[in-house]
């Protein structure tokens, strides 16, 4: 794959990083931590904002000193082929749960909005197409659509929360630290995963350059997409209460339905598919070309454009696999969510750590200073 | 019916032999190409190294009557003798076959003796009475006084003392001079001189400059280019006045050798946009070159987008404008459009009008094209999607009004609507091409079918009427003509994916859209600039208008040389007056 002629610059990636991000907020994000903390899902949104912005602070430090390098350079430069073989494994299988998982939960989505009588196969195919056509055009296209896309979803997420907030009632809030801020940080070190997304710049380190790039994208990235599930989760309390709010399925269609303008402005939930069906397709999008750049460049293949239709098709079968909707969410939330953060950071630190280690140790400077000779 | 007939039927009898027309193959398509390269060398080389010979092979080509083309880059060296001249000029150019090529004989006085001479050019591209005065006259007539010279050279002394014209070149290959006469030259063969004459006197008839017919601003110049390429860019050197704004020269077309001019202002513009400008163009390789948009065709970088790749435009303001921002024209000699590169997708929807007038209106213009460019591609989707998929978002009121219309017509909205998609784009064609005085005629017919006709017939519905109207205005409100021709075939596409799965096609729709515009590149430079990738000034003149005064730097994406247009504070006088400025205006009064 020649990356030389690549150059992603700073606000696509961190588009890409929201919108891999802040999806979650139009599934089942809100109902889950209403779940998690009862009425205190602000403060459980900012306790795993701070804790996974102390994390990436971690990793992007580690991470100096391999500026050109993405994940599977780095497994390499550790372990060589076995490592890249682990690093792929466990990725791919974040890849295939998460975007099959989330394929399932938005086609279920857009059958109980509008297509209430298409089989969910004719629906899944859509956002399938979508993914499909953005990883045959490459990160470049999708960098680029992330660019123009995320704004507007951003700005269609901004008018449903003006739009709803009129109807929330601040007593909604209480009580304010809900099962206890000890308790609520204990609880909520696995939710951490909610913030995986950021994997996105350990694929585009290279298109970044420098060190300095890598750390804002972060940095800011998942701030941006903190600030997103801040404002989707308090709203979602505020004019839902809990625990009434544990039991839908769709917070972000049930906030949309209650908008109500006068005569003319009444049920336009239809309105927000754009922005929800838009989020669905570009998270796949970023999802799946994550999981063919690491193929690909595990086995040092030239071209990954032949295993798209592959990889596609694989995500829209395992899509299909669960049941129904409940399941589908019961799987998400109940197995992946929890331990999603094992790959996407323990892992990670795990094999920077590693890296950082053994590149420091005497035997590898003299190899590295043998080399410069 | 008779037996015979019956029979024909059962049983197959040999047709009878009909005269068809068969287009046959001509001659120089039966040899093979090995054998016609391999003629040309030799002709070539027997021109070289025997001119006898040469003239020979002339004469047996004229009396076979077989023509002779030179092909580009043979540069066959023009003989002394003027009978080889004469019988090769003929021969070429079907002498006296053609009868707008006139070929007069003539003898010219050098030192005294009379030396035979013909001059050769096109009747209707030359101007006959430059010819007459400035060619003819001084060769036949003045060539007779008394010329006190010690020149003996016959090339030498009649350029020094019979041309008596200033646009004068000495060719001295044949190609060189077919391709002047081509182009509206004349030429002068003259015994004893190996070489020839070229005069340029072109003087063809041509439209005069009027108003641009597809950019029409209410403020702002209203000159329009023509087909004449020295007009057209004289008409941008007018505004220009700048000498670094250059026009190169490129001959585009094997048999048509069509000038192009390739304009770019040499301190501003990126050295490397211009030069893959120039090598697109050189390395083009066709037969005949027509029109602008046939050139665009072939430079463009792909050729299945729906959007244009090049901005063509008819102002030479326009083409004035973009080249001091940094960008190359290309214009061609019988074509009114000017081609400017990069494009970017904001341009297309920019008017030159834009900077004309005040930064608040033409933000307003701006935002008014943008939605209507909108509306000309989604309604009639979403038209589609919200009355078959998304109802329960039309208020009450408007559903039964929706409902009460569509009442009496037999068919579904996606039938209905294709119906008169259709008939407006049907309209739309026959308008254009139907002679000027049915055009009105045809107006009424079409507005009586989309409108009255229609919906009393219960073919279509009103509300129906509204939205193909509203659609057809918005694609006229496009000011980029190619963009807006690209919105009507997406259209159609919008309205199949709004039928077959409602809001979630239309959004597929508009995400492989925005994929594919984002993929896009006009000579490098990504087409959805400055938005995707983000670049400095976003919303600053690509977008958005910018106050005059604010407009400080070029388009970044462009890379210029020289990136500042006008200092940071360009209207001096806004800065506070100073207090020792009084002292300075005192000066000043004494001076005065």
């Amino acid at each position: 794959m020649n990356n030389k002629t690549i150059n992603i610059g700073i606000f696509e990636n961190i588009c890409m990083l929201v919108a891999l991000t802040s999806t979650q907020t139009y599934l089942g994000m809100p109902r889950m931590i209403a779940e998690a903390s009862g009425s205190a899902g602000w403060m459980l949104i900012l306790y795993l904002l701070a804790i996974s912005l102390l994390l990436f602070f971690i990793i992007q430090w580690l991470y100096k000193g391999n500026e050109g390098l993405d994940i599977v350079d780095i497994s390499e430069k550790l372990g060589g082929m076995p490592v890249k073989l682990i690093t792929l494994i466990l990725f791919e299988a974040v890849v295939f749960m998460g975007s099959s998982l989330t394929l399932r939960q938005f086609a279920e989505d857009m059958k109980i909005i509008s297509l209430n009588i298409s089989p969910i196969s004719y629906v899944t195919l859509f956002f399938v197409a979508g993914a499909l056509v953005a990883c045959l055009l490459g990160i470049e296209a999708i960098s680029r659509a992330s660019a123009l896309i995320v704004p507007v979803i951003f700005t269609g997420f901004i008018i449903l929360i003006i739009s709803v907030i009129g109807r929330g009632n601040i007593l909604n809030l209480a009580p304010i630290f809900g099962i206890g801020p000890k308790k609520l940080f204990l609880e909520s070190l696995p939710r951490i995963s909610i913030f995986s997304g950021y994997i996105i710049i350990l694929i585009t380190a290279p298109y970044v350059r420098t060190h300095e790039n890598f750390r804002k994208i972060g940095l800011y990235g998942l701030a941006a997409s903190g600030f997103i599930m801040f404002v989707s989760v308090v709203t979602y309390t505020l004019v839902i209460p809990y625990p009434v709010s544990t039991q839908y399925f769709l917070p972000s269609f049930q906030l949309a339905r209650m908008i109500n303008y006068g005569r003319f402005f009444q049920r336009l939930e239809s309105i927000f598919v754009f922005t929800w069906a838009s989020s669905a397709i570009l998270y796949l999008s970023v999802l799946i070309y994550i999981g063919l750049h690491l193929f690909a460049k595990t086995f040092g293949l030239k071209y990954f454009k032949p295993l798209v239709f592959s990889f596609c098709t694989i995500i829209f079968t395992l899509s299909l696999l669960p049941e129904n909707l409940p399941s589908a969410v019961h799987i998400e939330s109940s197995i992946f969510r929890n331990y999603l953060f094992i790959i996407t950071f323990i892992y990670v630190i795990l094999l920077f750590s590693l890296t950082k280690v053994f590149r420091n140790l005497p035997s590898q400077q003299k190899k590295r200073g043998a080399k410069n000779d | 019916m008779n037996t015979g007939k019956l029979k024909s039927i059962f049983i197959f009898t040999e047709p009878e032999p009909k005269e068809q027309f068969i287009l046959k193959e001509n001659e120089t398509d039966k040899k093979k190409e090995s054998d016609s390269n391999k003629a040309k060398i030799k002709i070539k080389e027997q021109t070289k190294s025997n001119p006898q010979k040469n003239d020979d092979n002339e004469k047996s080509r004229s009396k076979d009557k077989t023509p002779y083309h030179l092909t580009k880059g043979e540069n066959i060296e023009i003989v002394g003798e003027l009978d080889k001249n004469l019988e090769f000029i003929k021969t070429v150019f079907y002498i006296p076959q053609n009868g707008d090529v006139v070929l007069r004989e003539f003898e010219v006085i050098i030192n005294k003796k009379p030396v035979p001479a013909f001059a050769v050019y096109i009747d209707g591209l030359a101007d006959r009475k430059v010819v007459a005065d400035n060619i003819l006259n001084p060769l036949m007539v003045l060539s007779n006084l008394d010329i006190k010279s010690e020149v003996t050279d016959i090339m030498h002394f009649v350029k020094k003392h019979l041309m008596a014209y200033g646009q004068i070149m000495v060719a001295k290959t044949y190609d060189k001079v077919i391709e002047e006469i081509n182009f509206g030259g004349c030429a002068v063969f003259i015994d004893g001189m190996r070489g020839a004459f070229t005069a340029d006197v072109k003087g063809w008839e041509h439209r005069n400059i009027s108003r641009p017919n597809t950019e029409l601003v209410i403020r702002g110049p209203q000159e329009g280019f023509n087909e004449v390429l020295r007009v057209n860019t004289a008409l941008v050197r007018k505004i220009l006045k700048d000498e670094d704004l250059i026009v190169e020269t490129i001959l585009i077309g094997e048999r048509s050798k069509t000038p192009c001019s390739l304009m770019y202002i040499k301190d501003i513009a990126n050295d490397s946009l211009v030069n893959e400008v120039r090598r697109r163009l050189k390395s083009i390789k066709t037969d005949y070159l027509i029109d602008s948009g046939e050139l665009e065709q072939l430079i463009e970088d792909s050729s299945y987008l729906p959007t244009p790749q090049l901005i063509a435009t008819e102002r030479p303001d326009r083409v004035a404008a973009y080249l001091s921002k940094g960008k190359v024209a290309v214009m061609m000699h019988g074509s009114p459009f000017c081609l400017v590169m990069p494009a970017c997708a904001a341009s297309l929807f920019h008017a030159s009008e834009d900077s004309y007038i005040r930064f608040p209106y033409s933000n307003f213009l701006r935002l008014v094209r943008f939605l209507a460019a909108t509306l000309s591609l989604l309604l009639p989707g979403i038209y589609v999607a919200v009355t078959n998929f998304h109802v329960e978002m039309l208020p009450t009121d408007l559903l039964l009004a929706i409902a009460a219309s569509r009442e009496k017509v037999p068919f579904p909205v996606i039938v209905e609507i294709l119906i008169m998609e259709f008939s407006f784009e049907l309209i739309r064609e026959a308008g254009i091409r139907i002679p000027g005085p049915i055009g009105p005629t045809l107006g009424i017919i079409g507005a009586l079918i989309l409108g009255q006709a229609a919906v009393a017939a219960n073919i279509v519905s009103p509300i129906l009427i509204i939205i193909v109207a509203v659609t057809g205005i918005g694609s006229f409100a496009v000011p980029n003509f190619s963009a807006a021709f690209g919105f009507r075939i997406l259209r159609f596409i919008y309205i199949i994916l709004g039928a077959i799965a409602g809001f979630l096609g239309i959004t597929l729709g508009l995400f492989l859209h925005v994929l594919l515009q984002v993929d896009q590149k006009s000579f490098g430079v990504p087409f959805m600039t400055p938005l995707a990738p983000k670049a400095v000034g976003i919303f600053s003149e690509s977008t958005t208008r910018e106050k005059t005064w604010n407009m400080e730097r070029r388009p970044d994406y462009l890379n210029t040389k020289d990136d500042q247009r006008q200092p940071k504070i360009c209207r001096k006088w806004v800065i506070p007056q100073k207090k020792n400025s009084s002292k300075n205006r005192k000066e000043d009064s004494n001076e005065q």
